[in-house]
């Protein structure tokens, strides 16, 4: 048994570096692509501090952005969603493998996207859409413990602070709106966006409210996705 | 003691009970009143304590119902169907609705409401408000209340999280309940009281009461100052005992925990009750014990009574206490010593009353009774009684002292003692006077008794040295001729015993003439005073011849008394009688008037003749005598000193200090002092040499045969020339031939008097006889 839980947590972890090179594949391409440049957003809390794995999407004012979204896979690992945080672009397909060897019951009832996958393990996958953007809080109902959330963002670019709660991203030249989000800020929508011209690379936003608190929900090793 | 004290003196059983009673009955009501404090403090903390407990079990009640409803409703907000339905509110409310309906119901709420998350209602059971409610501000632990449309709720939200886990909160879901069902009968069976929950806010709401509805209403106002704790509290006239608490967690809503005080205090009076039983009982109790220790002490005390009862009386006092305290062990005791006590005196007095003390011979009283005795049991038998008296006796115990006197009858007892024979009886009678009984002879041999008596007496006495003569008179009476029992025989006996007295035997029986005789001179006193009244009595003169001159100058007066009845009766029948009976005075009082008065009559014919009157020492013993005789010789105007008053030799020779001083006044009266009977006493020249008197009077023992007896002239010339010596007057008495005037004339006698010159003469004869000489 032990045997078979090392496992599938090891084609879990091929998965997840599968699914992180294909998305760094494609930044590189965007990079190699597209003469863009490179912009830099800091996100502070209400008393200055840097935030890590904060969402930040930056959206293209003056283009299109019809590009192909890249699916995403939300699993689910030890009881837990992996990865705790998700972000897709508008219209991606996301996977959601079971690596347990349990049932769960995911939903979500946020406006973003409404569903409900009853009762299944990993010999049925299941896959949707996301056709809206939004966030889209998910839950197992029979692990009231399982938190997670899938971000989708009406943008290819996007990305998450670092440990310094900067995020980095190269896109191409234009005007941007910065769209700012995380389960812990507690800011009203409307104040998480910003803007960033095709002149300024930086962008810094500092949040009013303090964030709830951290419900350690998210691993470390998760964040380092995007160092 | 009167049986009246006895009552008025309290029992000492009543005293012991009342006593015991007041304590017992002290200590009862001081146990009751201590009691019925402590037991009310008691009670009262009971109440206090009861009255918390409803409290505690009201916010108990309040708070289970507050968990009940928030677990209930925590419960629901996991639900995945009613996220579904909170999720899809605004589409479809109706669905929600019906299913919070059902919710509602399952946990006994009586409202419900749901808000999103930023509090606006998404369904309700009541219309709301927006904004009314803040569903956070009810979402913690405890008590949490609203007003809904002028009701109370106890209300409860929870969060609803569509993700259990999620920081955000998605909807809440809100449950209430309203006050006046929380606080229902079930509760109040619970607590056996009426319970009302009182918010104090806007002056007071009664927020639920299972009181009814009038009392309910007036609760508010009645507990409006009251403290908390409980409280006596009168609503709508009945008298409540309240409890009032504040509520632990919303201090401004009280919990009034109500009962009648009728039977809050139940178990305070039923215990005063039992206690008041309990008390009535030991009280009656120990009013047993008291009764039972009381009647300890006195039944012994009333046998006690008993028996000093029975020997007041005289009886034996046979049953007596044989056990009991100590105290009355000694009371007993000396009961019983008091009674032998009584025993020995009443021996003695036994001794006393039957035996003479100084002889140890039978007194008057065992005589009497042995006479008597001796009669009743020897029938047929002759009873003679000798009666026997010492004569001049009392002259004896003059010369030789009262302790020779005792001793010369001990001496006759001693020799009485001797003679008496088997069957006779001897007896001292008192003084010198002694008697006996016996049955040996006849009755008609009385005399030889007498004989035989008299012989004891024929040796003379020899006292300190003394040889004395003793001679006696026996008077003897014999039953059954003489009487039937001792007292008429002892009086027999005496009458004829003083016969002998009057006459110069010495041995008399009785006989019926000498009982006539003293009867006469019993009765004889009864009629003496009527005799003086009557002018019975009247005075014969017996004239005094004076030798020197050969004239009448005196004349004695003597008293006779002309009985209507036994005729002449001489002097010495009644003037001794008279001397006993004390009216003596009179007598003498009488003659000295009546011879003053003659003295008088015979000087208004002109011849003034000396009286010479007899005086008895008895009236010598009274004072008045020289104030009657100074009195009437002044009214008559009668020289004094022709008044001579004769006394008898032995009656001057008493000697006593108020008959010398009567003699002596009488004498610086000037009236003159006779000795009467002289020579016949004992007079001692020393004695005769101190008296007031003038003259003396030579018995006529000495005069009758004087002529022809020589030692009768020896005794009268001695007499004569001691007379002459000591300066005082003579008169001879007695006087009976001229041989005798003769020879006394040439002695020197002064005077005489005799049957010679004349025998006493009535007034009328002895002034004829005067003239005639």
């Amino acid at each position: 048994m032990m045997k078979a839980r090392s496992m599938r947590f090891a084609s879990a972890l091929l998965r997840l570096s599968l699914t992180a090179l294909t998305a760094l594949t494609a930044a590189v391409c965007q990079t190699a692509f597209a003469n863009g440049s490179i912009k830099e957003i800091s996100v502070l809390s209400a008393n200055g501090e840097p935030v890590p794995g904060v969402v930040v999407a930056l959206e293209p004012l003056d283009q299109n952005a019809d590009m192909a979204p890249a699916p995403g896979a939300m699993d689910q690992i030890d009881r837990q969603f992996v990865p705790h945080i998700l972000v897709v672009q508008r219209g991606a397909e996301v996977r959601f493998p079971n690596s347990d060897s349990i049932k769960h019951h995911v939903f979500s009832f946020s406006a973003a996207r409404t569903f409900e996958i009853r009762l299944f393990d990993d010999s049925q996958e299941e896959s949707l859409d996301f056709p809206r953007a939004g966030s889209v809080e998910l839950g197992c109902n029979v692990h009231d413990w399982m938190l997670g959330y899938i971000y989708v963002a009406d943008t290819p670019h996007f990305t998450r602070t670092n440990r310094q709660g900067i995020a980095e991203l190269t896109v191409p030249d234009g005007d941007y709106r910065v769209r700012i989000w995380h389960p812990r800020i507690q800011d009203d929508e409307r104040l998480l966006l910003g803007s960033l011209s095709r002149n300024s690379s930086n962008y810094i936003h500092r949040l009013k409210e303090p964030l709830l608190p951290n419900y350690e929900q998210e691993s470390v090793g998760e964040l380092q996705d995007y160092d | 003691m009167t049986e009246k004290r006895h009552r008025q003196s309290k029992s000492l059983r009543s005293r012991i009970l009342g006593l015991f009673l007041a304590t017992i009955c002290v200590v009862a009501l001081l146990t009751l009143y201590i009691a019925q404090d402590a037991a009310f403090v008691h009670s009262r903390q009971q109440l206090e304590s009861q009255h918390l407990a409803a409290s505690r079990v009201i916010a108990d009640r309040l708070e289970t119902r507050a968990t009940l409803l928030r677990d209930g409703l925590a419960d629901l907000t996991g639900n995945f169907s009613m996220k579904q339905l909170v999720a899809s509110a605004k589409e479809d409310p109706g669905s929600l609705i019906a299913a919070m309906e059902n919710y509602r119901q399952r946990l006994g709420g009586d409202f419900f409401a749901v808000f999103d998350s930023d509090g606006n209602v998404l369904a309700s059971s009541l219309p709301l408000e927006p904004g009314f409610i803040k569903p956070e501000e009810y979402s913690e632990e405890g008590l949490t209340w609203t007003d809904i449309a002028s009701d109370h709720y106890l209300l409860k939200t929870v969060a609803m999280r569509f993700v259990q886990s999620s920081p955000r909160v998605n909807a809440w879901l809100a449950m209430g309940q309203r006050s006046n069902s929380l606080i229902d009968e079930r509760l109040a069976a619970l607590t056996g009281m009426q319970l009302t929950l009182l918010s104090q806010i806007d002056d007071g709401t009664v927020w639920g009461s299972t009181l009814e509805t009038t009392k309910a209403g007036a609760v508010s106002e009645a507990v409006k100052g009251r403290a908390l704790g409980i409280n006596d509290i009168t609503v709508t006239g009945e008298p409540m005992v309240m409890g009032i608490n504040e509520l632990q967690s919303t201090p401004t809503v009280l919990t009034i925990s109500s009962q009648p005080q009728s039977s809050a205090y139940v178990s305070y009076e039923e215990m005063l009750w039992r206690l008041g039983i309990v008390l009535l009982l030991a009280t009656s109790l120990a009013a047993f014990a008291a009764l039972r220790i009381s009647e300890g002490i006195t039944r012994p005390i009333s046998k006690l009574v008993e028996a000093a009862n029975r020997i007041s009386r005289g009886d034996d006092a046979l049953e007596l206490p044989t056990r009991g305290t100590r105290e009355v062990n000694v009371l007993t005791q000396s009961i019983v010593d008091m009674q032998l006590g009584i025993r020995e005196r009443e021996k003695e007095i036994n001794r006393l009353a039957f035996f003479d003390a100084l002889t140890g011979l039978p007194n008057r009283n065992q005589f009497e009774s042995h006479v008597d005795q001796r009669i009743a049991n020897e029938t047929g038998q002759a009873v003679i009684v000798a009666l026997m008296d010492v004569d001049h006796f009392k002259e004896i115990n003059d010369t030789v002292g009262h302790a020779a006197g005792d001793k010369l009858l001990e001496a006759i007892a001693k020799r009485l003692k001797a003679w008496a024979k088997a069957g006779d009886f001897t007896a001292r009678m008192g003084g010198d006077e002694f008697a006996v009984v016996t049955s040996r002879l006849n009755a008609t041999k009385a005399a030889l008794l007498g004989e035989d008596l008299a012989t004891l007496f024929e040796q003379p006495f020899s006292l300190e040295g003394l040889q004395l003569d003793v001679n006696v008179s026996i008077g003897l009476a014999a039953y059954p001729d003489h009487g039937a029992s001792s007292q008429p025989l002892l009086r027999r006996a005496d009458i004829a015993m003083y016969r002998c007295k009057g006459s110069h035997s010495k041995i008399r029986v009785f006989s019926d003439e000498l009982d006539q005789h003293s009867v006469q001179r019993l009765s004889l006193m009864s009629e003496l005073k009527e005799a003086l009244v009557d002018g019975q009595l009247s005075l014969h003169y017996q004239p005094k011849l004076s030798l020197s001159s050969g004239e009448v100058e005196c004349s004695e007066c003597l008293i006779r008394w002309e009985h209507p009845e036994y005729g002449m009766i001489r002097p010495d029948e009644f003037i001794g009688l008279a001397e006993q009976t004390g009216s003596i005075r009179i007598v003498t009082q009488w003659a000295i008037k009546t011879a003053l008065e003659q003295q008088a009559r015979w000087r208004e014919k002109g011849v003034l003749l000396g009286v010479a009157v007899n005086i008895s020492a008895l009236d010598l013993a009274d004072m008045s005598l020289p104030a009657y005789v100074g009195e009437l010789q002044t009214r008559l105007k009668l020289p004094p000193e022709k008044l001579t008053l004769e006394v008898t030799e032995s009656a001057v020779m008493e000697d006593t200090e108020t008959a010398m001083l009567a003699l002596e006044n009488l004498r610086r009266m000037g009236v003159q002092l006779s000795i009467d009977d002289f020579g016949t006493g004992f007079s001692s020249m020393a004695q005769l040499k101190q008296m007031p008197v003038n003259e003396l009077k030579i018995d006529k023992a000495f005069v009758l045969n004087l002529a022809s007896n020589q030692d009768d002239q020896t005794m009268v010339r001695t007499f004569l020339s001691l007379a002459e010596n000591l300066g005082l007057t003579t008169v001879a008495e007695g006087v009976e031939d001229q041989a005798a005037q003769d020879l006394l004339a040439r002695m020197g006698c002064s005077r005489i008097q005799g049957y010679h010159l004349s025998k006493p003469l009535p007034v009328e004869a002895f002034e004829a006889w005067i003239a005639a000489r």
